[in-house]
Formats: structure tokens, C-alpha cells, sequence
């Protein structure tokens, strides 16, 4: 029993430890789940259609999420905008120009292939559903903005 | 102990490696890679205790040994190591194939009152995991998990196993998925051939009911975001080499012999999922069908398939208290409403020692999310559409 005790308080320590290192889920998880949530409901996908998008939307995103993160390390951390330089500025208005070239690619690529899984119509409720999604999140901002 | 410290350190050297956790704060300037594999690195300790119950003493080695309780305690992790995506059909169809890396050590402490010797066996084993998801319904599942088993101090009892399972898995629908398969597994105390023949009804991330055998029968049920619980009854047990120091065999000098184990064990399971890198489980219930039993090694010599015990017993039922902690480390790709995926993931959250250890990254169902910030979103939306 002693030494139950003795792997208990291993165990213990280690909670601590990580405890302290780890981050609660974060809201951004929440919000992709919700997003998924919306759509599900809003496209009303058949089970071939679900196991065939989903997977599909999933890649698309994480590019999507990946350009946009490397957009913000490269171009949005690392440079003070109080005191911007020409060559920042620069800097700051190609990598968005980038971006903004690399998410068209992205969605025309992978609208491509969503046609080929869903009828064109599911389609356009998808994309129909994300915006919807959007004006819901800017409205939750707003009325959080309102009430404080 | 002391090798369970080993074993924990270098666990935690190779995934800091492993996951980068070591070069946290020291390079923000390089661009984003993507994410490589689907599965997260997991580090779990499960701890398993039963109650102390008389042994019949009807025989000789029962009489000697008078009472039983054992005391269990796992060290495991699974990496992956490898992981291709590749694309089908007009590129739309996306199947996958993921190597991980698995291991664990096993320490089981059976005490005997009528033995003074104590005897710490353990259980060391490495291995490796593939699952192959093909993208429309079917999984293909591979374990190999070779592993060595020691009384702890008498190194002439370390004999080396094998076990396996291979898995066919079907995702019919959401809602249904079947698995067939076969199993050489040690955890009924002895060395069987069983098939693997399970079921599930009802979503993956949302209450369903699972007939795995011969793992487990669980009905889960999902309570909000951050609670998971069951109720299940599973197995539980092993093949473990025993010093026979005590002479608990008396015929071919047999210095070494195999100590077998296993109970079934049913009752109430919380998980609590209070962040990404942290997951724990908190079981308890009664243990049914205890069975012990030991095997000669020289009798057994030729016998290739389950050993023949000089010695078994079925004893009462006990108590268990059972509790687990568990870290995931490294970044994935999503998963959302990717169900063969959820099926590979609840796949992935056994392993040969069937503790089920709640490593799964199925995420969860939300209905409304509050107080959002526009940093929270800020991928989501542009700031014109503010105005």
C-alpha cells in the first residue's frame, strides 16, 4: 500500500507540473466546433456526403488556419507599427497581399472538389452557412461590446 | 521503482524532443508548419488496487499462500510516428495511414499473506501500432506489442512475449460501426487465441453503447463539454514470470515460474477533460470472475498454445478503485465529424494491456459558445465586417 501511496504522489507531482504548463481548451476549439455544428445543421449533409466532405473541410481549414498564422507570425508580430519603417511596411503589405493570393487559391482548389462530393446546391448552402456562421460571431462580439 | 523512474524519464526526454516543449519561447519567427499527424503524442499512468480476499486453502499452494490483493501500476505512451495522407478519387478522397509508436510498464504487486517474500513483477513491452483509414468505411488496425515480463530482482525470470491484434473496422454510419478481427492476448492470465468480434451503437462523441470483445461493454454518456462517464466491465489481467522462491512448485526444480491473473472488472467511469494537454479518469466497482492461477515452465515447455496450470483458483469478489492521469502533447489535424477517424481514435484508446486510457481527441458537441472576443475569431472574420 506504501507504495501505491509512493506512485500516487508521483502521479501527483506530475499533475502539478503539467498542470501548470498546460492551457485550458481553448475558445478558438470551441468556436471550430461550433462552426462544424452550424454547418452540419444548416446543410443537412447525407451520410455518403458527410464521410466524403467532411475530411475534405477539415484540410481545408487547417491551410487556411496555417496561412493565416504564418501571416501573423511573419508579418504582424514581429513588426511595431508606433514606429513603422518603409521596408516593415512593405513587409506587412506583400505578406498580406500573399495571403489573400494563397486563401483564393485555397478556396477555389477546394470548392472544386466539394463539387465533385455534394450537389452544387449543398455547395452554395455551404458557403451560404459560413456566413451566417460569421454574422452570428459578430453579433455575439457586438452584443458582448454592448453590455460591457 | 527504479526502472519505472527510467522508464518516466526518458518518456518525458523523448516526447519534450519529440513535441519541441523544450523550444517554447525561443523561435516565433519562423512560419507555421502544418500539422503532420493526426494522433497526439499520450503519456498515461494508470493506478489499479483490489481489496484483500482469503484464498480457499484447499490445496497446497492455496493453503501456502492463505490471501490475495493485487496492486497495479501502468506507465504507458503512444507516438506517432508516422503518418501519409493520401488522396483518391478525383483527389477528393482522403485515406490515411498512421504508425505509433507504443509502450508501457506494467509493475503488479500480488501479495500473498502466507508467502514473506515480496514479489514486484513487472512488465516492459514496446511496440508499434498501424491503422490504415481508407477514406470510405473501412479501418485496418495492427498492433504488435512484444514486450519482456520480470519478478523484479530475480533477472532469471525475464522471459520475453508477444502479443497482437489485427482489426477490421467498419464506420457504416454515424450512429453503427462493427469490428472483426483476432487477438493473441495475455490479459485472461495465460496465453489465448480469441477472435475480436465488437459493436457499437450510437454516435462517437455523443452517448453510445459498445460491445468490444473480448475488451469491454460500455454504455458512455457525455456531459457537456468536460465529463465523460460510463459504465463499462472489461477484463482486466496478465501473464506475469514469478520467482518461485517460495516453492510453490516442487516437481523439475523450476526456479522460474508464470503467474497468471485476471478479474473483470465493472462499475462507473469519469473522465474529466479540463484542457487540452490534460486529461484524468476516476473508476470504481466490484471485480467478478477473479481468477489467479500458476503455470510450470518446464511442463509447458512444448505447449504452444494456453498453459496448463499446476494451480488456479477462483476467489471472491472485491472492490477496485481505479484512476488514471493522461497528457497529450503536439499539434493535429482536425478531425471534426470525420467518423472513420473517431473510430480509429477510440481504436488508438486501448491497448494490449486493456487499460482504456481516455487518451481520445473526439471532439466535443457544443451548442452555444459565450463571450466571444473578436482574438478569438480574428481568423474567422475580417474587420470590415464590423461596419
Amino acid at each position: 500500500m506504501k507504495r501505491s501511496f509512493t506512485y500516487l504522489l508521483i502521479a501527483l507531482c506530475c499533475l502539478t507540473v503539467f498542470s501548470a504548463l498546460a492551457q485550458p481548451v481553448s475558445k478558438r476549439d470551441k468556436i471550430d466546433a461550433l462552426r462544424v455544428t452550424f454547418i452540419n445543421e444548416k446543410v443537412n449533409f447525407t451520410a455518403a456526403e458527410s464521410q466524403a466532405f467532411w475530411p475534405l473541410y477539415n484540410e481545408y481549414n487547417d491551410k487556411i488556419e496555417q496561412a493565416r498564422k504564418s501571416f501573423r507570425q511573419q508579418c504582424v508580430k514581429n513588426i511595431d507599427f508606433t514606429t513603422l519603417s518603409d521596408k516593415d511596411a512593405e513587409t506587412y503589405l506583400n505578406g498580406e497581399l500573399s495571403l489573400k493570393q494563397k486563401e483564393y487559391e485555397l478556396y477555389k482548389d477546394y470548392f472544386e472538389k466539394f463539387k465533385k462530393v455534394l450537389p452544387i446546391k449543398k455547395v452554395a448552402l455551404l458557403r451560404r452557412a459560413e456566413e451566417e456562421f460569421r454574422k452570428e460571431l459578430i453579433r455575439n462580439i457586438k452584443a458582448n461590446a454592448t453590455e460591457q | 521503482m527504479s526502472r519505472a523512474l527510467l522508464i518516466g524519464c526518458l518518456l518525458c526526454s523523448f516526447v519534450c524532443v519529440h513535441t519541441k516543449l523544450l523550444a517554447f519561447g525561443r523561435d516565433s519567427l519562423k512560419t507555421v508548419k502544418p500539422a503532420r499527424h493526426y494522433f497526439k503524442t499520450t503519456i498515461y499512468t494508470d493506478f489499479y488496487g483490489t481489496g484483500n480476499r482469503d484464498l480457499s486453502r484447499k490445496t497446497f499452494v492455496s493453503d501456502k499462500l492463505k490471501t490475495y490483493r493485487s496492486n497495479q501500476f501502468t506507465l504507458g505512451f503512444n507516438a506517432p510516428v508516422f503518418t501519409q495522407d493520401f488522396y483518391r478519387k478525383d483527389s477528393t478522397r482522403i485515406s490515411n495511414l498512421h504508425v505509433l509508436l507504443t509502450g508501457s510498464y506494467v509493475a503488479l504487486a500480488p501479495e500473498f499473506e502466507g508467502i514473506k517474500t515480496t514479489h514486484r513483477l513487472s512488465k516492459t513491452s514496446v511496440g508499434l501500432r498501424a491503422i490504415y483509414n481508407t477514406g470510405r468505411k473501412s479501418i485496418f488496425y495492427v498492433e504488435l506489442t512484444p514486450f519482456s515480463t520480470q519478478d523484479n530482482g530475480y533477472h532469471y525470470t525475464q522471459k520475453y512475449r508477444f502479443a497482437t491484434t489485427v482489426l477490421y473496422n467498419c464506420t457504416v454510419n454515424p450512429y453503427f460501426s462493427f469490428r472483426l478481427g483476432f487477438t493473441r492476448s495475455f490479459m485472461f492470465g495465460n496465453r489465448n487465441r480469441l477472435p475480436y468480434i465488437g459493436i457499437r451503437v450510437g454516435r462517437m462523441d455523443g452517448v453510445n453503447f459498445s460491445v468490444q470483445f473480448p475488451r469491454s461493454i460500455t454504455f458512455n454518456v457525455p456531459i457537456g463539454r468536460y465529463v465523460k462517464t460510463s459504465l463499462y466491465t472489461k477484463p482486466l489481467g496478465g501473464l506475469y514470470s514469478f520467482a518461485n522462491v517460495d516453492s510453490l512448485y516442487y516437481l523439475n526444480n523450476d526456479r522460474s515460474i508464470n503467474f497468471g491473473r485476471y478479474e473483470f472488472i465493472g462499475g462507473a467511469r469519469v473522465d474529466v477533460f479540463p484542457m487540452n494537454l490534460f486529461n484524468f479518469y476516476v473508476s470504481a466497482g466490484i471485480t467478478t470472475q477473479n481468477y489467479i492461477g500458476f503455470y510450470s515452465e518446464t511442463f509447458n515447455r512444448r505447449n504452444k498454445g494456453s498453459l496448463a496450470p499446476f494451480y488456479k483458483e477462483k476467489i471472491d469478489n472485491s472492490v477496485y478503485v481505479n484512476f488514471g492521469l493522461v497528457f497529450k502533447f503536439g499539434r493535429v489535424k482536425s478531425i471534426y465529424n470525420n467518423y472513420n477517424l473517431y473510430d480509429a481514435q477510440d481504436l488508438n484508446n486501448k491497448d494490449a494491456d486493456n487499460i482504456s486510457n481516455g487518451n481520445s481527441q473526439i471532439p466535443a458537441r457544443y451548442k452555444k459558445v459565450k463571450n466571444i472576443k473578436p482574438s478569438d475569431v480574428q481568423d474567422l472574420i475580417d474587420t470590415q465586417d464590423f461596419y
